[in-house]
């Protein structure tokens, strides 16, 4: 097995000398525990947030991963049982805290992404006002925004013959199939059931006002088994593409952006 | 519960799981042979092993990072600061408090909390009052002073077992996770028998605070891991666990 990434499993000499090696960029993920479903863990956005910042890590080749961010902002499913949710400004605290340490390490650039879409426009709207909290020694980078993400695997989930409204957003086909591809210990299919399935909610045109929705009433009076999407019939293989495109498209956004 | 879907956990807290334990564990340096989630990976271990005995509790995610600042002058590990924390714990037992959980029991892997979970605790529970109870268990200090003990009869001194990255934690390790022990490269640290006395702790705590760890040893290691083995990390892993049970039953009048 080649060498673990994740700054957690390693010991201060190790992360230490990968550093003076040229290791000099975190990944820093935001992700949540929440409900997903009847069919998978409080955990699904962490294990898949774990899963894309180590093989984002591993391409890129000089980065190295904090442990990730969660709980985080998850108040639209406070009405389901096991979701934990952090206030916005404990979230922003939480994420300046962690850059401040990344920073007292000697790394000199944080790329920051999220596997839970509900993060999303706190790390657009409090990204740039830490980098200047934490001065010019430490590059800030925030790539991905959800909606680049979903954009991407609606349109390939498409060629597979998925709908959009079959795609879903949170605990549907495109998330179930990734989680069948790294933790199938965790997914129960037999209790798997199509939630929202409302075309219209998924157009791109209609994501934002779908967000907001979700927001005020509560993903509940959307879906009451917490599902927005169908993730029936969801697949491994279909899953481990989307994971790697997704990993792709984020290591792309980085080259183009880092010098 | 973060391996549990939403209707599991329901479900779970119906049947009568009506404890949920939220520990607090760390990301800090262990030394050279030890991870940096070293007591994020304890506190799981330690909890689920006592949440599957009591029958009634169900395991939070793990606090983690918590504080350690101490710890900051190596590389690799993460603190907040103590107002963060306490909001995060806020928020915790804010969202716990929805379920139908009638009772909620901080705890800590890391003695590094322990005096700010002692000092925040009241304000959680009287914000919650009514809604939830809510219990703290510092279980660390019994739990340390019994493995001391148990490790004394086996001939390992107070010094070698340590406080932090020493001959006991390395033993639970090499149970919790043992691929991530690098006993080759697992050397002595702060053996200073004085420091480690009952009645100095505090002060070498307060001075560990002051100065940071690594003015007490290059390696952060505060004890001897070398001869850790998986046998006593076992032994010692169930003592702690004993505690905790019994701790938590107390907590939440279970006698």
């Amino acid at each position: 097995m080649s060498e673990t990434v994740l700054m957690e499993e390693m010991t201060w000499r190790q992360i230490k000398e990968a550093i003076q090696q040229g290791k000099d960029t975190a990944i820093l993920v935001s992700a949540s525990i929440e409900q997903h479903g009847p069919h998978l863990p409080t955990a699904t956005d962490t294990i898949i947030g774990y899963a894309t910042a180590e093989a984002v890590a591993r391409k890129l080749g000089n980065a190295l991963v904090a442990p990730l961010i969660r709980p985080a902002l998850s108040r639209h499913h406070i009405d389901f049982p096991g979701t934990i949710a952090l206030r916005l400004e404990t979230f922003v605290k939480v994420l300046e805290e962690y850059c401040f340490c990344l920073r007292a390490h000697g790394f000199k650039k944080i790329v920051l992404f999220v596997s839970h879409g509900g993060n999303s426009d706190a790390l657009r709207a409090f990204v740039p006002s830490i980098a200047k909290k934490v001065g010019p020694d430490l590059q800030l980078l925030a790539v991905q925004p959800v909606e680049k993400h979903i954009k991407a695997f609606q349109d390939f989930l498409k060629t597979k013959g998925i709908t959009i409204q079959r795609a879903g957003v949170h605990a549907a086909f495109s998330e179930t199939s990734v989680m069948l591809a790294l933790r199938p210990d965790l997914v129960a299919m037999d209790k798997a059931k199509p939630g929202l399935t409302e075309e219209a909610f998924y157009r791109p045109e209609n994501l934002e006002k779908s967000k907001i929705a979700s927001f005020i009433h509560g993903v509940k009076s959307q879906s009451s088994i917490g599902v927005l999407g169908d993730p029936t019939g969801s697949n491994a293989a279909v899953g481990k593409e989307i994971l790697e495109r997704h990993a792709n498209d984020i290591v792309e956004e980085i080259k183009n952006n880092l010098a | 519960m973060e391996e549990m879907s939403w209707v599991e956990i329901k479900e779970a807290i119906e049947r009568g799981k009506t404890t949920v334990l939220v520990l607090s564990g760390s990301i800090e340096q262990h030394g050279p042979h030890l991870p940096t989630g070293t007591d994020t990976y304890l506190a799981y271990e330690v909890g689920q092993r006592a949440a599957r005995r009591l029958g009634h509790v169900l395991v939070a995610s793990v606090i983690r990072p918590a504080l350690s600042e101490h710890h900051m002058g190596f590389p690799g590990s993460f603190t907040l600061t103590w107002e963060t924390y306490k909001d995060v714990l806020d928020d915790y037992c804010d969202s716990l408090a929805r379920y139908g959980f009638k009772d909620i029991v901080l705890m800590s892997s890391h003695g590094g909390n322990n005096a700010v979970l002692k000092a925040i605790t009241p304000d959680l529970a009287k914000k919650l009052y009514g809604k939830v109870n809510i219990h703290l268990v510092l279980h660390t200090e019994k739990g340390m002073a019994q493995a001391v003990a148990f490790l004394k009869e086996k001939g390992v001194s107070a010094e070698k077992a340590g406080v932090h990255s020493g001959y006991g934690e390395t033993c639970e390790m090499l149970v919790a996770k043992s691929h991530l022990v690098k006993m080759e490269f697992a050397e002595k640290g702060q053996v200073d028998e004085a420091l480690y006395r009952l009645e100095n702790l505090p002060r070498f705590q307060i001075d560990s605070f002051i100065h940071g760890v690594q003015h007490f040893s290059e390696n952060g290691v505060l004890g001897d891991p070398r001869g850790a083995n998986g046998e006593t990390g076992k032994e010692l892993i169930e003592l702690d666990v004993k505690v905790v049970c019994e701790e938590i039953n107390r907590a939440v009048g279970r006698n």
